[in-house]
């Protein structure tokens, strides 16, 4: 690859980079710029008054109903990963024992539903779980229930639920990298040392794919704290997550109280990025590894 | 002791199994019930039917967002294709030191929540520029989303690209435009394809960078919003159906152009 002659055009290829470039900074870093910068100015109607304040972060940390929506909102997102990791490791385990034809079949299968409507993903759920769902269908069906049960929708553990389901195929892909590059003879050796398997598992396996699942926290917490369609429509008025807010400051046009709440959103994705970058390392699942 | 070392214990088969029952089973349920007769999810089931699908045609805001959808789609689909082959070509051939990353960046639009990204481009758009929310703004934003995507599939066909077949051309007297048009483009062809179509089938699922920058205007995950938020309706599973179907279909082709050779 380090080929560099004059057929190979290096140096125009580079120009190839600037329409992606300029695209990513006038509609994406710009706006998030913006973003940043309508969070602390005043914002009347539809016109910016270029006075500063830190009127919006204050509204938003005052008010105690948002910090315990924010905070139930990591709470939510540590557990979802929790099950996701619980129920991917084993799984991943078991993904790469598969032999290899078969692996690779199975393997689309897991990054399938990934690829059909996520809207209707979490919408599949409603009519599994909702009133007139199947749930309640089969329970009434054999007379196990009289009335159809209601609290299996709109409330925090459906909006669990729901989230595991979606985000065991980001774990359970990078867990099964974790595991596919872990020596196997590694785990043999253990055994026939004499560990039992709990003892291979937590002082060989373990260690060995800790940044895979440092990997699959950043994948799953972060873009939990995101999450606006699952709580809304399993979750209720009771599932409700910060998005949700953060989406009724904008459709209130309190643009920068609505901005301030993306950026306390944004600061504590980037620090709990910046805090397992180095653990999770990061740059593998993105293939460079210089 | 390599058997032994490959035996999946029953626990593991059956955990395994069992993940892909909770993977699938939403999704086949969702179809299960486009079919059936009873309106609710009634079940045993008691008949099969096609009135939902018929019933969808005759859906004049549907129409209306199956319009939108494609024409968003149609608009998107040769600007992030082109810009994204662009940049796959340059992150591929510039022999720049710090495309790792400038990777990781233009990736970044496909992992921050597109809501997020919508409310960001909403107050560029409407209280700093001034403009009216439309098809067109909407479309910015699906370009935006839907770009790295369209760079992921061409830069996995130029992976396997033998760089030799560019210096034969050159040594038999191609100059590097002739060799990139003649040579590489044409080989390159199969991935620049699947990336149009993954594109195509990413922008028609959009939701949440929609749901800010597109106004009044509708598109079909904005209409089944708006179905599913009003409770439970037959049609959506229709309509879900055949999403889904398409969807698959189309990246089964897109997966068969991006296998190497």
């Amino acid at each position: 690859m380090k080929i560099r002659s004059t057929w190979t055009l290096a140096p125009t290829w580079t120009l190839a980079l600037f329409p992606l470039a300029t695209l990513d900074l006038v509609f994406f870093v710009l706006p998030m710029l913006i973003m940043a910068v309508a969070s602390v100015l005043v914002i009347q109607e539809f016109h910016v008054v270029f006075e500063f304040t830190a009127a919006n972060y204050l509204f938003f940390f005052k008010n105690p109903l948002y910090a315990t929506i924010l905070a139930k909102t990591a709470l939510l997102a540590t557990v979802v990963t929790a099950c996701c990791l619980v129920i991917s490791y084993p799984f991943a385990f078991f993904l790469t024992k598969l032999p290899k034809r078969v692996r690779n079949i199975m393997l689309v299968l897991v990054i399938l539903p990934f690829w059909t409507s996520y809207l209707l993903r979490v919408y599949a759920w409603v009519t599994i779980l909702g009133e007139h769902g199947l749930v309640n269908r089969v329970l009434m069906g054999v007379g196990a229930i009289d009335e159809p049960l209601r609290i299996l929708l709109y409330n925090n553990y459906a909006v669990v639920l729901v989230s595991v389901y979606l985000y065991i195929p980001y774990c359970a892909l990078v867990l099964y990298t974790s595991l596919e590059r872990l020596n196997p003879s590694l785990l043999t050796a253990a055994m026939d040392l004499g560990a039992p398997p709990w003892r291979v598992f937590v002082h060989v396996m373990l260690p060995l794919t800790l940044p895979g699942i440092f990997t699959s926290f950043i994948f799953v917490f972060v873009p939990m704290l995101g999450e606006y369609v699952t709580p809304t429509l399993v979750g209720g008025a009771r599932g409700m997550l910060i998005v949700n807010v953060v989406v009724s400051q904008f459709q209130a046009l309190r643009f920068g109280i609505g901005a301030a709440m993306v950026f306390v959103i944004a600061g504590l994705t980037l620090g709990i990025i910046l805090v397992l970058r180095r653990l999770a390392k990061l740059e593998e699942i993105f293939g460079g590894r210089q | 002791m390599a058997a032994s070392r490959n035996r999946i214990s029953p626990v593991l088969w059956l955990h395994g199994c069992g993940v892909y029952i909770f993977l699938y089973l939403p999704i086949a349920l969702l179809i299960f019930f486009s079919f059936n007769k009873s309106p609710l999810g009634s079940f045993p089931i008691t008949g099969y039917t096609l009135d939902w699908y018929k019933e969808l045609f005759g859906e004049y805001f549907l129409v209306q967002a199956f319009r939108n959808s494609i024409f968003i789609a149609a608009i998107t689909v040769p600007i992030a294709t082109t810009i994204g082959t662009l940049c796959a070509f340059g992150l591929a051939r510039s022999g720049l030191r710090i495309t790792g990353l400038f990777s990781i960046f233009i990736l970044m639009p496909m992992v921050v929540p597109g809501i997020l990204l919508g409310a960001a481009l909403l107050i560029v758009f409407v209280p700093v520029l001034g403009f009216k929310l439309s098809i067109w703004t909407a479309i910015a934003g699906h370009v935006v989303v839907t770009t790295p995507y369209a760079v992921l599939a061409v830069a996995t066909r130029l992976y396997g690209y033998d760089r030799r077949l560019d210096a034969a051309a050159a040594d038999l007297g191609a100059r590097p435009l002739q060799t990139f048009i003649h040579v590489s483009l044409p080989l390159i062809m199969p991935g620049i394809v699947a990336a149009a179509l993954i594109v195509f089938t990413v922008s028609l699922d959009t939701f949440g960078v929609t749901f800010f920058t597109i106004g009044s205007q509708s598109t079909l995950p904005m209409y089944i919003w708006a179905q599913v938020e009003n409770g439970v309706t037959p049609s959506v599973n229709a309509l879900g159906t055949l999403l889904i179907v398409f969807t698959i279909a189309v990246l089964g082709v897109a997966n068969m152009l991006l296998r190497r050779r």
